[in-house]
């Protein structure tokens, strides 16, 4: 049965997350925030270079202020709002785009879509032809497109030029070309990290107006402004996971359907026990 | 709060057929050896004291035993343990009342009663529990009187079982027993729920038997009942953290200290078989949602006892999905509409019924969308001091 769906129903912001372990926190924690910066660098040093014009960000906390910090040290205009409907508490969001010439500023008209406008992550796996339903409510997805609006969405800021419009080919040319300009400006392990990171499997999942999303490293808890009465589910596939995943029952923890305990010959002889 | 230190992680020497440690078992890596110093360490920066937890805590070696205790009472002024009673000897007896060890005992009744409690053949399994048992009359004989653990399901508290159970805990109750904490099972398997979980009407006649034999005992306790007494009563100051909103991020009422000194959450939230650390930033968005979810959709909308209860704690949710509320929602309302029908008949007016509940509802829900948990007893106290102020504002303005 089908059970109500109340859209009136929107949560206060909110943002929690827990690594996996001390060790994948200590090994990646500091690696996350260089990739960011160094996305930040390597935009910034793009517009220098002439390689493009203009490009956006969604910057999300301490990002906001490299970001400050680093534009002070060009000519380079830019223009920021915060984005509401993508803030947490304290952890703010801030759209920010970077014009290459003085003067473009409201020219080019905004290339940043608002989060809003975005398609939300069930809504593309269900109308996808990538998609591969698995069960009732259930997803896989191989979608380079959604799950670098989710990495983004979890604070790497990748570029966020018109992602809606593009298709998984364009994005995927335009994220290399990106990352072989920050191997050029010696940014070769932030390049290697993003690389990597984007191989990794993710889930996804939102029930009662909260979204789960679990990486191999860490899970997010956050507010969906879409509300869904029944767990909707997405599995972005991915083919490398960091060594620092521990195993896990579900995806994408999980390497081995073997269970060591219910699969024990001593649990099965408990439960063929008939009760007295 | 006390600490949970667990030096050995989940080991156990029994394998109770419905643990909610499995799922860490499941897929558990090698035991890595414990660090006494870096557990004192964390427990310090913790605050202590610590309880020793588990697994089962007796697995490791008595004299690492007895200098976590001497440290403990140095440092806290007592100690304690949460056991299967299993490996209790003399000795260990001994460290109990030299250093202030109180004993948690779990337990789910004699004989047959407790096979549930599985270890690895029938044989064995009541040789096991028949060792629990004597561990709890050598340990009141020696004045150490523990607290029990009873977890309720098929196997002890069906309805032929519950005589069996009547009996035992009027001999516990003889004995000097003054505790019992009755737990419904959680299921994290479908297969041992299948066998084993008692249907929302069996766990309702259950504790409605255990209610109404409590009244029969001298001084054996039942702390459920007292708990949702004192909630309708709006008493929250000392009750269970399964009432209290725990947020499954950092589980405030467990503080899990591992053998290595890792922080750790209440293990009950576990379901994907790893250790998540404990997050730094606290969220009470689940309680917001439920708010607002009809119940129809596993959400507490409009539920009168929602303030009290708030949908249990988040590790025995609908099909163990946090955002959902408690599984065993309708056992708690029944208990919760029995004492609120036994409170207004003493002439009292319970907090399900009274009209400020919902300025009440809207407090806590305010405190949640900051990200902030408050007791129902620190809303009221505001409450309070608001209207006082706002008295002697009026009693000012009308003199003369």
């Amino acid at each position: 049965m089908k059970k109500p769906n109340d859209h009136s129903i929107i949560l206060p912001a909110s943002y929690t997350y827990a690594w996996v372990s001390d060790e994948a926190r200590i090994a990646w924690h500091q690696r996350l925030e260089a990739a960011n910066k160094a996305i930040i660098l390597s935009t910034l040093s793009g517009l220098e270079h002439g390689n493009w014009e203009r490009r956006s960000f969604r910057l999300y906390g301490n990002a906001w202020l490299f970001f400050l910090s680093e534009i002070g040290k060009t000519n380079f205009q830019y223009t920021s709002t915060i984005d509401r409907s993508a803030s947490s508490g304290t952890r703010l969001c801030r759209t920010v785009e970077v014009y290459r010439q003085q003067g473009e500023v409201g020219l080019l008209g905004s290339s940043i879509e608002s989060i809003d406008m975005q398609p939300s992550i069930w809504e593309a796996a269900v109308s996808s032809e990538q998609g591969r339903l698995l069960k009732e409510n259930c997803f896989e997805f191989d979608s380079m497109l959604m799950k670098v609006l989710l990495w983004q969405d979890m604070g790497l800021s990748f570029f966020s030029d018109c992602l809606a419009s593009l298709i998984d080919t364009q994005l995927e040319q335009l994220i290399e070309s990106h990352l072989v300009w920050m191997n050029e400006v010696g940014l070769d392990q932030e390049s290697d990290d993003i690389r990597t990171i984007l191989t990794w499997p993710v889930s996804w999942s939102s029930l009662h107006g909260i979204q789960e999303i679990r990486t191999p490293l860490f899970k997010i808890a956050k507010n969906d402004p879409s509300y869904h009465p029944e767990k909707v589910t997405v599995h972005f596939l991915g083919k490398d996971l960091p060594k620092e995943m521990p195993e896990g029952l579900e995806f994408p923890y999980e390497r081995s359907k073997s269970r060591k305990i219910t699969g024990s010959k001593s649990f099965k002889k408990g439960m063929e026990q008939i009760l007295e | 709060m006390a600490v949970e230190l667990r030096p050995l992680g989940v080991a156990c020497n029994i394998a109770c057929q419905y643990c909610y440690q499995h799922p860490q078992r499941e897929v558990g890596g090698k035991q890595k050896p414990y660090d006494l110093t870096k557990m004192k360490e964390a427990i310090i920066k913790e605050g202590g004291p610590f309880a020793l937890f588990g697994g089962e805590p007796l697995l490791v070696p008595v004299d690492d035993l007895e200098e976590l205790f001497s440290w403990g009472l140095e440092q806290f002024g007592s100690n304690a343990i949460q056991t299967n009673g299993t490996l209790i000897t003399d000795r260990h007896i001994e460290l109990f009342k030299s250093y202030k060890v109180s004993v948690g005992l779990s337990v789910d009744g004699p004989g047959k009663l407790n096979d549930v409690r599985w270890s690895r053949s029938l044989v064995n399994t009541r040789e096991q529990t028949e060792k629990t048992h004597q561990s709890i009359r050598n340990l009141v004989q020696q004045g150490v009187i523990p607290g029990l653990i009873v977890t309720l399901h098929k196997g002890n508290a069906s309805i032929d079982k519950l005589p069996l159970m009547e009996e035992w805990i009027k001999e516990l109750d003889q004995l000097g027993i003054r505790s019992v904490r009755l737990h419904l099972m959680e299921v994290d398997n479908d297969a041992v729920g299948a066998k084993y979980q008692l249907s929302p009407e069996e766990n309702v006649q259950a504790m409605m038997f255990f209610h109404q034999l409590e009244k029969e005992l001298s001084q054996l306790r039942f702390d459920v009942f007292g708990e949702i007494t004192n909630l309708l009563k709006a008493n929250d100051k000392q009750t269970s953290c399964v009432w209290n909103a725990c947020d499954p991020f950092t589980t405030r009422a467990v503080r899990g200290v591992e053998g290595n000194g890792s922080r750790s959450n209440c293990g009950r939230t576990n379901k994907l078989g790893i250790d998540f650390v404990k997050s730094n930033t606290p969220s009470f968005i689940r309680y917001v949602s439920l708010y607002n979810t009809p119940q129809e959709a596993g959400g507490c909308k409009g539920c009168r006892f929602f303030m009290m209860c708030k949908g249990h704690c988040p590790g025995t949710s609908i099909e163990g999905d946090w955002r959902n509320r408690t599984e065993h929602c309708e056992v708690w309302k029944s208990l919760f509409e029995t004492k609120e029908a036994e409170l207004v008949a003493e002439g009292e007016l319970p907090l399900s019924l009274h009209p400020a509940r919902e300025i009440i509802e809207q407090q806590m829900i305010a405190h949640w969308s900051e990200g902030v948990n408050c007791s129902i007893q620190s809303i009221l106290l505001k409450l309070l001091i608001a209207t006082n102020t706002t008295d002697k504002n009026h009693e000012k303005t009308e003199r003369p």
